[in-house]
């Protein structure tokens, strides 16, 4: 096979395979720059837009499952483990793209554009994760050399609970990220093509599939590694576009004093504008109506109903067929019962009351947190909740990163430790990259909608207005609530999700530009997918059936365990995505908290406190879901409403998804209260002396 | 309670965490806690952003990127952690 490393150690042999790597990448890299500069071209000559859109998203797939093709293997290091020979920069790269996913790239930037500052929590969270990675983790894990995250608190604590414990969390945690990457692909597939929002799960389905079944970790690490490049070659041109276009400035970052300058401006005269008082005031009455309607459910609901009814009964006796049916349906639209009413309407007037802010809801750029600490008391109270909910979800997401078994498990894929070390560092750098374009990206296209959109009249609104809010109703709406012809910021409702991917339209760019970012997001949802179900998979394999249930078996038979788990898991996850979820952001942050609650305390005490030992983690780790779940579960989701009646009210400020924060406090304090009131485990402190101590390459040096 | 301790005192155990490492999590919790909760009061510009807004979105991720590089620069010169396989595959 073309691809196969020769065995670490062999160092001619090494340095030779890198060297091709190197090659084949630059190839690579060239090849992608020649078929854009090519499309632009045609797109130019007049190809049709669903020719292009169509190669530029089956093109990269099926390159990416060429690469799983050429990777195919069922030896049980290269399948899980990739044969432990994936050099540092690779490795970096490949974490890159297995950790940004469409989180990431579609999330984060509407995330920095609807909340500010606020978003920042993301940015920081999903960067500095990686500190507590490199110092207390990663070189850890490479040096235990095992196969899965489960398998080192299998290794560490001995006995099969805490292997079970971590298998359901990175089992549950997978599952819940993989349907927000799934759902990203629905998005950019159903946008681009004609396929509808199922189909496009399908054919992304259909890819990942392919890498991740015949090649195991070794094929998904060297699609990644190219998936990564087009995700952040996308973003970058993205970035320096809007940059240059509004500013001048090729580097975007430096772009940033300017474009918050001119925001800000525009914003002030936004909040002073007459038309979007009139707006705020409407949205005011509607959350008022609501407020009314929840103070006494029932009455209400029973003189909804009846209005409705008359209203039936009045327009068929008109004979007005097509108003009699509108009618009919607004009457079974109604809340079937007083409990779905309570729900519904709490909902519908938390929606109205948000949009009864000036801006739309958004905080200005330039500050911090909502709120102001001098002012009255509800004001203090305000920037209270604010500060406190940037700093716990930024806390959860540090954590989290830490503990997050997919990303975790690339580190077992470097040679040695010292370039386990190493890929953290590159990792981060190709993070980083992103990550620190992202807050540009986010002010650039507040510039656009503030300056160029808001104001137009409603008759000459941009086609990708129309074209998203046709797809999807939900992300994009707007309406002329004050009647006046004329687009105010408070009537216009963007998504975060799709900004990026509207963002070439929103520009202005060549159609290929779209493609390309669209193309950058399936990459980063297909990279991040295929890590997580590969991940659980394996978990399930390795540490469920082989370990738990029966010992002794062939590692090959491991491998087609695996294979069929990786099927299953994908389907499932298929099948969760089918129902339509929430949106991209709100998926992933619990699954943060409920990492940041269990695997991270389990492996930093593993490293950290050798007096930890089996029944102190188990009951660490238990209490920190019970806890992390149970305060998440009171306060959003469906039970809240069927069990407590009506969400509780937030502790200390504390919002549900960062629940996390206090699981993690809660796991270490009863880890470490178990572990010194039951016996020591010498093995257990010896293995984590070994693990410990650095080797000597050269006899001498202490 | 003292991880730092070694029981194979032959192997010249160095203590643990190590000094380092707690200076770089130091540097890593000032980087990271301190600009937020004081938005409020560090009222000045960097390269035309308010403090702490530039600090989450460059300073923070950049400083970040120095901790893990000088962690594994200092990690690798006085004890290279070498380890092949211990279950010899």
């Amino acid at each position: 096979m073309a691809t196969e490393p020769a065995a670490p150690g062999a160092d001619a042999a090494q340095g030779g395979w890198r060297a091709a790597l190197r090659r084949r990448y630059a190839l690579y890299l060239l090849a992608l720059a020649a078929f854009t500069a090519v499309m632009l071209v045609l797109e130019g000559v007049g190809l049709p837009r669903a020719w292009i859109a169509s190669l530029f998203l089956l093109l990269p797939v099926v390159l990416y499952a060429s690469i799983g093709w050429a990777c195919r293997t069922s030896n049980p290091m290269q399948f899980f483990v990739a044969g432990r020979s994936v050099p540092a920069v690779y490795n970096g790269m490949a974490i890159g793209a297995d950790w940004m996913s469409v989180a990431s790239y579609m999330g984060l930037t509407g995330l920095l554009y609807t909340l500010g500052y606020g978003g920042m929590a993301f940015v920081l969270g999903w960067t500095g994760g990686f500190c507590l990675i490199a110092f207390f983790i990663a070189p850890y894990l490479r040096k235990a050399g095992l196969f899965t995250i489960p398998d080192f608190l299998g290794m560490r604590y001995g006995g099969w609970l805490p292997r079970l414990i971590g298998l359901l969390v990175t089992s549950i945690c997978s599952l819940m990220y993989v349907v927000a990457q799934i759902y990203g692909i629905g998005l950019i597939t159903s946008r681009l093509t004609g396929f509808g929002f199922e189909m496009g799960i399908f054919v992304g389905l259909g890819g990942m599939l392919v890498c991740s079944f015949v090649g195991g970790m070794r094929a998904v690490t060297w699609t990644q590694v190219s998936q990564y490049l087009i995700l952040l070659i996308a973003f970058i041109v993205l970035a320096v576009w809007f940059a240059v276009k509004q500013t001048g400035i090729w580097v975007p970052q430096m772009a940033m004093g300017e474009q918050l300058q001119q925001v800000t401006q525009r914003e002030r005269e936004l909040m002073a504008d007459p038309r979007e008082q009139q707006v705020i005031a409407h949205y005011r009455s509607e959350a008022d109506r609501y407020a009314e309607r929840l103070r006494d459910v029932d009455a209400s609901l029973a003189q909804e109903r009846r209005a409705a009814s008359k209203q039936v009964e009045a327009l068929t006796q008109s004979e007005n067929l097509s108003e009699a049916r509108a009618a009919r349906k607004a009457l079974q639209a109604l809340p079937k019962d007083a409990p779905t009413a309570r729900e519904e309407w709490t909902r519908a007037r938390d929606n109205m009351a948000a949009r009864a802010q000036p801006l739309g809801g958004m905080l200005p750029q330039g500050q911090a947190f909502g709120g102001d600490p001098r002012g009255d008391a509800a004001e203090q109270e305000r920037f209270q909740a604010s500060r406190t909910e940037f700093l716990t979800l930024m806390f959860c997401l540090m954590a989290g990163t830490a503990g997050m078994p997919h990303l975790l498990v690339r580190f077992y894929t470097t040679p040695t430790v010292r370039e386990a070390r190493q890929s953290v560092t590159w990792a981060l750098l190709f993070i980083v990259l992103l990550y620190i374009s992202a807050p540009s990206l986010a002010l650039s296209l507040k510039h656009e909608v503030l300056h160029a959109v808001v104001g137009l009249r409603f008759d000459d609104l941009p086609r990708w207005i129309s074209e998203w809010s046709k797809l999807y109703p939900s992300l994009v709406s707007v309406q002329d609530v004050n009647g006046d012809g004329v687009l105010q910021l408070g009537e216009l409702r963007i998504g975060s999700d799709l900004l990026v991917l509207a963002a070439p339209e929103i520009g202005g760019m060549p159609f290929v530009l779209s493609c390309l970012v669209a193309a950058g997001g399936l990459a980063a949802a297909l990279s991040t997918a295929d890590g997580l179900l590969l991940t659980t998979a394996n978990a399930l394999s390795h540490d469920l059936f082989f370990k738990m249930l029966q010992r002794d078996t062939r590692l090959t038979a491991q491998v087609a365990f695996s294979k069929v788990a990786l099927l299953l898991v994908a389907l499932v996850a298929a099948y969760i995505t089918l129902q339509r979820p929430t949106g991209i952001v709100s998926l992933i942050v619990p699954v943060f908290s409920i990492a940041a609650a269990t695997i991270f305390p389990a492996l930093l005490l593993g490293v950290v406190w050798r007096r930890a030992n089996h029944w102190g983690i188990v009951a660490g780790m238990s209490a920190g879901a019970l806890t992390t779940l149970l305060y998440m579960l009171s306060r959003v989701g469906p039970l809240h409403w069927a069990v407590l009646g009506s969400p509780q009210p937030r502790w200390l400020h504390i919002p549900p998804e960062a629940a996390g924060v206090l699981g993690l406090p809660a796991a270490l304090l009863v880890a470490v209260l178990v572990s010194l009131l039951t016996p020591r485990d010498r093995d257990a402190e010896a293995w984590v002396a070994a693990l410990r101590r650095p080797r000597q390459t050269q006899p001498g040096v202490a | 309670m003292q991880p730092h301790d070694d029981d194979q005192g032959d192997d010249s155990a160095p203590t643990f965490p190590s000094p380092l490492t707690l200076a770089l999590t130091a540097a890593w919790a000032l980087v990271t806690f301190v600009p937020p909760l004081f938005a409020h009061e560090l009222r000045f510009e960097v390269f035309g952003l308010p403090f702490a807004l530039w600090v989450a979105a460059q300073g923070a991720p950049i400083v970040y990127l120095l901790l893990v590089w000088v962690c594994e620069r200092r990690a690798d010169r006085p004890q290279r952690m070498h380890a092949t396989d211990p279950d010899g595959h």
